[in-house]
């Protein structure tokens, strides 16, 4: 009996609670005002989709290493290229301090945060508290392995060897029972302009 | 007939280390500068006046006559920067006041006089305010210019004047050097017996004009008043600065945030209201025990808004450490830029486009406006020279779509393969210690470089590769060189 009350408490708090929500693609939604790890060698194509959905200013916080390698002529057919923000941190401690700010700045921005080493449970929550203020959506790439963490949910985002390009996205954590494996496929062909929005179609895999 | 006031400033680099309260003025002391290779004198103070010190000579020869001077080459900047002030200074005396470098100021007193109860009493009040700060200063008052700074510079007295309409008879008595001629004709006219201007009145002007050029007597037509030569005042540029000076001193954060605001008000009151915006703010807090703390605050656009200057100055205020207290404050506008009352979109984007901004700056003004970057497209065919990466702050980003489709990250220089089984692209190959076989490849694009620039002149192949293990990757190799190696120079998503 007890039981039973404390799951329709949480699910009204969860109601109470709710905010909007991404959809990224067919079943694959991401809460907004959350933040999301993404690990594995997919994890840029994940944030970059991601923001592109987004459709609002997409900072990029990282250290230089990171950041020269990233090209502007690939992304564009994803997402608009003039909407990208690049930041450059020296340190450890300048990568959360811009990442927390970006994320609590009025504007709703895609912070997409390239993280070389583990976050800690501190920082984690940290980020999550100001994404919560802000409203934004936080991508937390993480580089250096996983630890406990404050963070919405957990992809494990990996490029699978096929015909055409396939990507296995695995939601390992998902606070509100998101998880499951979703293989997402390229369709429309090879798209010239900026105007991403269809170029990525999913298809639910096999085993969710 | 206008009336033209010329300030001389004979000793402006003796004065500015004067004003400073410089110890070594008190002995013999000369502002030297360097010229055709030799150093010279070219002001020397009284006690170095009267050991005989003067100026032009060599410095050499100075030593060699006073032992004892000190001496410190001139610094223009600094004294430039003085005669500024006192251009602004002399608003006092008249609205249209003209710079006449690099020791000189012209004011065009013409209706001004008698409010100072008549022109000799005006060029004395002008005198004695100057002495009061400390500054030497000779003055003439004439009809035309060059009489006025003939006067200031050659007068018998401190203040010169030269009734109206006479300026022939009141530069009768002056040497030749008075005019505003090279120092060469000068020498010339002397050796042909003309010294004073009165001599040159008892001159044909065609005689004159013939044997010493136009120069010479343009010079005594504007100097006597036959050809017009009016001061063309200019404003001195406004400086957009407050300061604030407390009877006691104040330690906690909400009160220098007060004393902010103020300052930040009223700097700003005037900015909007000559429609203008500073890109970067300075502010110096004088600590009683600790001197002088500057902070200082950029914008990625010209900004008016007192609020926007307390925003991002509260990360350094609040980085401040004060002991004992702060009594004076000063913050200064800098980077000063028109603002265009533009309407550039409806609502949202607005305000989507001031959100952008306000973050740019918050994150600049942290981490250095030159690590916050946006792409910025380039006409080039070599596919790491397709972009750049330029500062965000004052930049409209936009972005022309290339061509090509490339990988979203691009390795510059690109990473070395360790070959496995050879092939063209090989067939196993080791990257990051990771080993990858390869399964399909699409290539080559061949791409040459600009072989008549600085570059890397060899041919390029790019392969691209979908590995056994999942990643599709781009190879490079070379052609047509000796060691046949391959790397990675970018990874498709």
């Amino acid at each position: 009996m007890g039981q039973v009350d404390l799951q329709s408490l949480r699910e009204s708090r969860a109601l109470s609670l709710a905010q909007p929500t991404l959809s990224v693609g067919a079943g694959v939604s991401l809460r907004k005002g959350r933040t999301h790890e993404v690990i594995g060698p997919g994890a840029d194509l994940f944030a970059i989709i991601a923001a592109a959905e987004q459709d609002r200013g997409i900072l990029w916080i990282s250290l230089y290493r990171d950041l020269v390698s990233l090209c502007p002529t690939g992304l564009q057919a994803y997402l608009n290229v003039e909407d990208v923000i690049l930041v450059e941190a020296v340190s450890r401690g300048e990568l959360l301090w811009a990442a927390d700010q970006a994320l609590r700045a009025e504007g709703g921005f895609c912070v997409i945060l390239d993280m070389p080493d583990q976050l800690s449970l501190k920082e984690s929550r940290r980020l999550q508290l100001s994404a919560e203020q802000g409203g934004g959506l936080g991508l937390i790439l993480l580089r250096g392995g996983v630890s406990s963490s404050a963070a919405q949910t957990r992809w494990d985002c990996t490029p699978l060897h096929a015909e055409q390009p396939v990507w296995e996205w695995r939601c390992g954590k998902g606070k509100n029972g998101e998880m499951g494996t979703w293989r997402v496929t390229r369709t429309g062909g090879q798209k010239r302009g900026q105007n991403a929005k269809d170029t990525l179609h999913m298809a639910p895999a096999a085993s969710a | 007939m206008p009336r033209i006031l010329s300030i001389w400033l004979p000793q402006l680099p003796l004065d500015r280390l004067t004003r400073q309260g410089d110890p070594r003025l008190e002995g013999p002391f000369a502002i030297i500068a360097e010229e055709k290779n030799a150093w010279r004198v070219t002001h020397a103070n009284d006690a170095a006046l009267t050991a005989g010190v003067v100026a032009g000579q060599a410095l050499a020869d100075a030593r060699a006559i006073c032992p004892d001077l000190l001496t410190e080459p001139g610094d223009p900047v600094r004294e430039d920067l003085l005669l500024r002030a006192l251009w602004r200074w002399a608003d006092t005396l008249s609205p249209r006041v003209s710079l006449d470098a690099p020791d000189g100021l012209l004011l065009d007193i013409s209706g001004c006089a008698h409010l100072f109860g008549g022109e000799a009493q005006m060029g004395r009040e002008a005198f004695i305010r100057l002495s009061d700060l400390q500054i030497q200063a000779q003055i003439g008052i004439a009809d035309t210019k060059g009489a006025a700074r003939a006067l200031a510079r050659f007068g018998t007295e401190e203040v010169c004047g030269a009734p109206p309409g006479e300026m022939t008879a009141a530069l009768s008595g002056l040497p030749i050097a008075a005019l505003d001629i090279p120092q060469k004709m000068v020498g010339e006219l002397a050796r042909a017996g003309l010294t004073t201007i009165g001599h040159l009145y008892q001159q044909k002007s065609a005689e004159l004009a013939r044997r010493f050029g136009l120069h010479l007597t343009q010079a005594l037509q504007t100097a006597t008043g036959l050809t017009p030569d009016p001061v063309t005042p200019k404003m001195a540029d406004p400086t957009y600065a407050a300061r604030m000076t407390l009877p006691e001193p104040i330690g906690f954060l909400e009160d220098l945030e007060n004393v902010l605001r103020r300052l930040a008000t009223q700097i700003c009151t005037r900015l909007e209201h000559d429609q203008r915006g500073a890109r970067r703010f300075s502010l110096i807090v004088r600590c009683v025990d600790t001197g002088d703390h500057p902070l200082a605050i950029g914008f990625a656009r010209p900004c008016s808004d007192p609020d926007a200057i307390l925003r991002q100055f509260s990360h350094p205020l609040s980085k401040l450490e004060i002991e004992y207290g702060a009594d004076w404050f000063r913050l200064v506008a800098e980077q000063i830029e028109p603002i265009r009352l533009k309407q550039g979109s409806f609502g949202e984007d607005a305000k989507r486009a001031d959100q952008r901004l306000i973050l740019i700056e918050t994150l600049g003004n942290r981490l250095g406006f030159d690590h916050i970057r946006v792409f910025k497209p380039r006409d080039h065919h070599v596919p790491e020279l397709e972009f750049d990466q330029v500062e965000a702050a004052g930049v409209t980003p936009y972005w022309d779509v290339a061509p090509r489709p490339r990988p979203i990250r691009l390795f510059s220089p690109p990473e070395f393969v360790q070959v496995e089984t050879p092939g063209r692209p090989p067939l196993n190959f080791k990257w990051r210690r990771m080993s990858f076989s390869t399964d399909r490849a699409h290539g080559p694009e061949r791409i040459t470089p600009r072989w008549y620039r600085e570059e890397d002149p060899r041919t390029r192949d790019y392969w691209t590769v979908q590995t056994d293990q999942g990643r599709r990757l781009w190879l490079l190799n070379y052609p047509g060189e000796d060691t046949q190696d391959w790397y990675v120079a970018g990874e498709f998503a």
